[in-house]
């Protein structure tokens, strides 16, 4: 195949398009937030270990850091104007939970909420913290998980270089 | 919504929305394929990304014994050579034999790229850490080739045993940033 050079930051921008999710932390007495994270992955099956990639200059960051826990939720393609609320404004200045209006229902097994209004809510126990350039990874085992009778991957957001997509093609089932 | 069920920890993981699936050419003498789901982009500037493998696989002593990985991102039509990579191991197949596909040297470094894959980029490992059974593996770029006409909805993306594309047209675009 004929190929170009290309920086590689132009290379990272060429990915196809990754799971967008909310995250979600709290600090128990009543102060949560939300993030958008397409640094999202899980990390191990056996444990099964969650991790998202925050930027240090986030007000996301100090909450993460002085939590023990987070959510990831994963919203459905409908919540991508509350997707995008969350990742391009501070959580300094505004609560997003009332602003989206979302519900933050108490974790079962964490102190962070979780986002009632997204299809699958994960609850994880921060168990490793890695630096990477310019992100900070929270990897969260995952102790408690409830999804929407109705979930569908069909349904899924995903998000890339200033892009939400969603599925296109199945090229095969399981 | 008031209709959720509890769900065991793995089927709940298996539930995330499907992600890109890359093939990561290894070695020198001993080179090989391995099919890579565990992958993501750790930081932008720099620009680090990572893969992850089971530590009890071939891939591991593979990927421990080597400075230097290619990730090639693969389209929809080398799905059938992406399944035979992930579920051969290299310790009796040379996959690059076993599915036709083609090894070039790489520019910048000694690991194989493989020249019928949309994108190939060359990594220098920097670190290596372990997570549960998986050992991650995070680098920084050397070197990147792409296809002149480089469509992300023909890239491969994988999750709980399906391929998918991306859509073709966004849902929603942003201003560039």
């Amino acid at each position: 195949m004929e190929k170009n050079e290309v920086n590689p930051i132009w290379a990272c921008r060429a990915f196809p398009a990754f799971p967008v999710v909310l995250a979600a932390v709290g600090d128990g007495k009543g102060k949560n937030n939300i993030i958008t994270v397409a640094l999202v992955h899980m990390f191990s099956f056996n444990p099964p270990v969650l991790g998202i990639g925050v930027s240090p200059a986030r007000h996301s960051y100090e909450m993460l850091e002085a939590s023990d826990d987070f959510s990831i939720n994963i919203p459905s393609k409908d919540l991508v104007e509350e997707v995008l609320y969350c990742g391009q404004r501070s959580g300094r200045d505004i609560d997003k939970f009332e602003d989206c209006g979302f519900e933050p229902r108490p974790g079962k097994k964490i102190r962070s909420p979780v986002i009632d209004e997204c299809m699958v809510n994960l609850e994880c126990v921060k168990r490793q913290r890695v630096d990477a350039g310019d992100h900070v990874w929270y990897l969260g085992e995952v102790v408690h998980a409830e999804m929407a009778k109705d979930a569908d991957r069909e349904k899924s957001l995903m998000y890339w270089s200033g892009e939400f997509r969603v599925l296109g093609d199945v090229i095969r089932r399981r | 919504m008031d209709d959720k069920v509890d769900l065991d920890h793995m089927g709940s993981v298996m539930s995330l929305p499907p992600a890109p699936v890359v093939l990561v050419g290894v070695g020198d003498e001993e080179r090989n394929i391995i099919t890579v789901g565990m992958f993501n982009v750790f930081s932008v500037r720099p620009p680090i990304i990572g893969i992850a493998v089971t530590t009890s696989r071939h891939s591991y002593k593979l990927l421990e014994e080597n400075d230097e990985f290619t990730i090639n991102i693969p389209g929809k039509e080398l799905m059938d050579k992406v399944i035979a990579c992930g579920e051969k191991s290299g310790s009796d197949t040379d996959k690059f034999k076993l599915t036709g596909l083609t090894a070039v040297k790489g520019k910048r470094t000694k690991a194989p790229r493989i020249a019928e894959c949309l994108i190939n980029i060359e990594v220098k490992k920097t670190r290596s850490f372990e997570v549960g059974d998986h050992t991650w593996y995070l680098g920084e770029i050397k070197h990147t080739d792409i296809v002149e006409k480089y469509d992300r909805s023909q890239a491969l993306l994988y999750w709980d045993g399906e391929f998918w594309t991306a859509a073709a047209k966004p849902l929603k675009v942003l201003r560039p940033d």
